[in-house]
């Protein structure tokens, strides 16, 4: 093949065609994923910023068709099968009723009930006029919104005033506990024990995980041990969740009931110099912040060892043979160039594995954690409350908690109505207290990338 | 690792090291520096370079030449042990620095390496400030003080000739400079620790001509006050920076002798068809 003949030009012709297509697939993955990520928010933030329904007594009234039914005298109305509360008489409040004529409408002497379960009322209805005893002049079934007859003037529910009309994220949303109502029911309890358990396992994970890789990645010898270390290491970072909640239920929950919680009392006494009580800790620990988060230490600990061995990894020899080569121990080298240097790598690690942690609601949920909680861990309730009582820092880890997945698990679980906009608007303040953490971690690994240009 | 850790202090024989050793010594050349007698180097199984005699002069730069994969880099790595982080090297023969033999027992590596100090010959900033890199070695070495830091760091760019042109940007990342400022930080850098010998690996060899000619006036500085060895594949520059020359192939020392002498009258005819470019 000649340089410059036909063929050879169709040819360049087509790379070119096939390299465009490739780019415009690749376009398209990522407008794809984008376009996922928008209706997925779009979806959770409509839910929790809608005024959710309202319920309570709503007016009643008939619709106006527009025609001049020929009929003797008054219609009467008689439902059934209602879906979304009852009619009743104003004048008695007790009494559901089921049938009702229309003066009695246009009166304003009928109300609707509404519990609340729809936007608007669903009802079969049958129209009969004041004769009574004959055939009715009109059988409706499913009379609601979208499905309104045109025959005859027909009870309208106007809806009660919504909920939360502006929407659910409010500021008693944030303060309050949980609760039956969802207008009360709150995520204070929640965001402070997710905040605990997530401050507490990257405690344990950061020094454990990043300690390991260390040792599997600079000092171990590659021994047949270290190479099954290493492949039971990367096993377990595809272990499901749930696994881990059974194993930190049996472990730190329940302590292989090994102990008996009237018996095993562990009293510290050292903080009575600051006037506080002694803090007693029981010894099966139960379902308190520390099992939660040894349960998830455990959980993100795989992970956070493989991406700190490979950011380890990925630091070029030259690096090393350089401070070597200025007289530095490997102890200097690896604490002052090795580690600074895969820093950004580690956080990345430790950023992906705790937000996978801060969400998990099964282990949580395993071990025991009631969502029906309305006090943060220690019961602190402010920083005042904090200065006055400082053991309560000491109190929270062996106090009960409660984690914004299990709520939000919760509430997408309760049949009450408008729990699903409660569930949206904690969803979003988990995501919010995701990037609050992610956050600081993203800010810190900046600061050291901006020397890692290799 | 093979890096071995002895705790033993490295003794300076400053004294006794003249007197030790050192029968063969031709006396027009004065007491070496360092001396390899009978020095043989095994990657694991492979041997790479065999029976290795050569001395080097003290305050005198020795240029290393020879084919690519001939042992260079290998022996100059040998001098400073930094074979020791490679698995499965092995030495035998004597390296003697100043009459010490530095492979023996009771020779703390991390020492060693204080006082012979080495170049690379792609440049390796440190990914941190332009201070920090030049302060880490006397920093490890136990320099805490401040202000003696800045002197140190001063004095080594100012000798690397690197300090007019970063003086008012020493916080800033080393990552940022070109490659010729990068390799002459990383002289000041190995000068930061104050070595008595300079090993240096082609570290010329990915520069332009002018930052090579600030390099190669840098190497006529530092022979002044220090030993310096340097790997080349360019045989002007050997021959325009070296008072010694020695010439290896596949793993042995063919010919050394005064850079002048070796050049315009090579004794081997395998030196004289490598540097007239006959070679192979
Ligand atoms: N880490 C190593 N493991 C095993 N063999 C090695 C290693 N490093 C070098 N060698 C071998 O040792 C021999 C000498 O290598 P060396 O790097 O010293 O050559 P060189 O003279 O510096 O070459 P160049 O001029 O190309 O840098 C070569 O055959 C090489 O393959
Ligand atoms: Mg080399």
């Amino acid at each position: 093949m000649k340089l410059g003949d036909d063929n050879y030009e169709r040819r360049l012709i087509w790379r070119h065609r096939i390299g465009q297509c490739f780019e415009w697939l690749c376009r398209l993955a990522t407008m794809g994923a984008l376009a996922m990520l928008v209706v997925l928010m779009g979806s959770i933030f409509s839910s929790a910023l809608s005024p959710g329904r309202g319920s309570g007594l709503a007016p009643v009234s008939l619709t106006d068709t527009g025609k001049n039914l020929d009929t003797q005298g008054d219609l009467t109305y008689t439902v059934s099968k209602i879906i979304g509360g009852d009619f009743y008489f104003t004048s008695d409040p007790e009494e559901k009723i089921k049938s009702f004529s229309g003066t009695d409408v246009r009166g304003g002497k009928v109300v609707f009930n509404h519990n609340g379960k729809r936007a608007a009322p669903v009802f079969d209805l049958s129209v009969s006029d004041l004769s009574g005893g004959k055939e009715p002049i009109g059988k409706f079934k499913e009379v609601g919104p979208g499905r309104i007859p045109s025959e005859c003037p027909v009870p309208h529910v106007h809806p009660p005033k919504p909920a939360k009309p502006w929407g659910w994220l409010t500021w008693n949303f944030l303060t309050n506990g949980n609760s039956d109502d969802p207008l009360q029911a709150g995520i204070m309890a929640g965001f402070w024990g997710s905040v605990w358990l997530i401050g507490l396992t990257s405690l344990m994970v950061v020094p454990i995980g990043v300690g390991a890789a260390l040792y599997l990645e600079e000092y171990a010898k590659p021994t047949m041990l270290t190479k099954f270390i290493q492949l039971n290491i990367a096993n377990l970072a595809g272990v499901p969740s749930i696994v881990y909640g059974i194993l930190g239920f049996t472990v730190f929950s329940r302590m292989f009931g090994a102990f008996d919680k009237q018996v095993t009392v562990i009293s510290m006494k050292f903080l009575q110099f600051l006037g506080a009580k002694p803090i007693d800790i029981t010894l099966p620990l139960g379902p308190v912040v520390l099992s939660g988060a040894c349960t998830l230490a455990l959980l993100s600990l795989p992970v956070v060892i493989i991406t700190s061995q490979e950011a380890l990894r990925s630091i070029p020899a030259s690096l090393r043979h350089a401070a070597y080569a200025l007289g530095a121990t490997k102890w200097q080298t690896i604490w002052h160039q090795v580690l600074p240097a895969s820093l950004p790598g580690i956080l990345t690690g430790v950023i992906l594995s705790l937000s996978r942690a801060i969400g998990e609601a099964a282990p949580i949920a395993v071990i025991g954690v009631a969502a029906h909680l309305s006090f943060a861990p220690g019961r602190i309730t402010g920083i005042s409350d904090l200065i006055q009582n400082p053991d309560k820092l000491i109190r929270a880890p062996f106090d009960r908690f409660t984690a914004l997945p299990t709520l939000v698990y919760s509430w997408v679980n309760e049949a009450a109505p408008n729990f699903e906009h409660v569930a949206a608007a904690g969803i979003i303040v988990l995501l919010a207290t995701l990037l609050m953490m992610n956050g600081t971690a993203i800010l810190i690994r900046q600061r050291f990338q901006q020397w890692n240009r290799w | 690792m093979a890096l071995v850790k002895r705790f033993t202090q490295f003794v300076n024989p400053q004294g006794d090291g003249s007197n030790a050793q050192g029968p063969e010594v031709a006396p027009s050349l004065g007491t070496p520096k360092i001396e390899t007698r009978g020095m043989n180097f095994f990657y694991g199984t492979k041997q790479a370079l065999y029976d290795i005699n050569l001395q080097i002069q003290s305050r005198a730069v020795t240029a290393l030449i020879g084919p690519s994969g001939c042992g260079k880099s290998t022996y100059l790595r040998s001098l400073n042990r930094m074979n020791d982080i490679i698995e499965g090297t092995r030495v035998t023969g004597e390296v003697l620095l100043d009459g010490m033999d530095i492979y023996s027992r009771d020779v703390d590596v991390v020492s060693l390496r204080k006082r012979v100090g080495m170049v690379f010959q792609k440049s390796t900033p440190f990914p941190k400030s332009i201070f920090d890199n030049i302060a880490f070695g006397p920093r490890i070495a136990g320099q805490t003080n401040k202000s003696e830091l800045q002197g140190i760091v001063e004095r080594s760019l100012k000798q690397a000739a690197l300090w007019n042109e970063v003086k008012d940007r020493l916080k800033e990342s080393a990552m940022a400079l070109s490659g010729g400022q990068q390799q002459r930080l990383c002289i000041a850098r190995a000068l930061a620790t104050n070595p008595e010998v300079i090993l240096m690996d082609e570290p010329a060899s990915a520069l332009d001509p002018a930052s090579t000619a600030r390099i190669e006036d840098l190497i006529f500085e530092l022979k002044q006050n220090y030993t310096i060895v340097i790997v080349t594949h360019n045989m002007q520059q050997a021959a325009r920076i070296s008072e010694m020359t020695a010439f290896f192939c596949v793993g042995r020392l063919v010919e050394i002798g005064q850079t002048k002498q070796l050049f315009t009258n090579p004794t081997q005819k395998e030196t004289e068809d490598y540097i007239t470019g006959r070679f192979g």
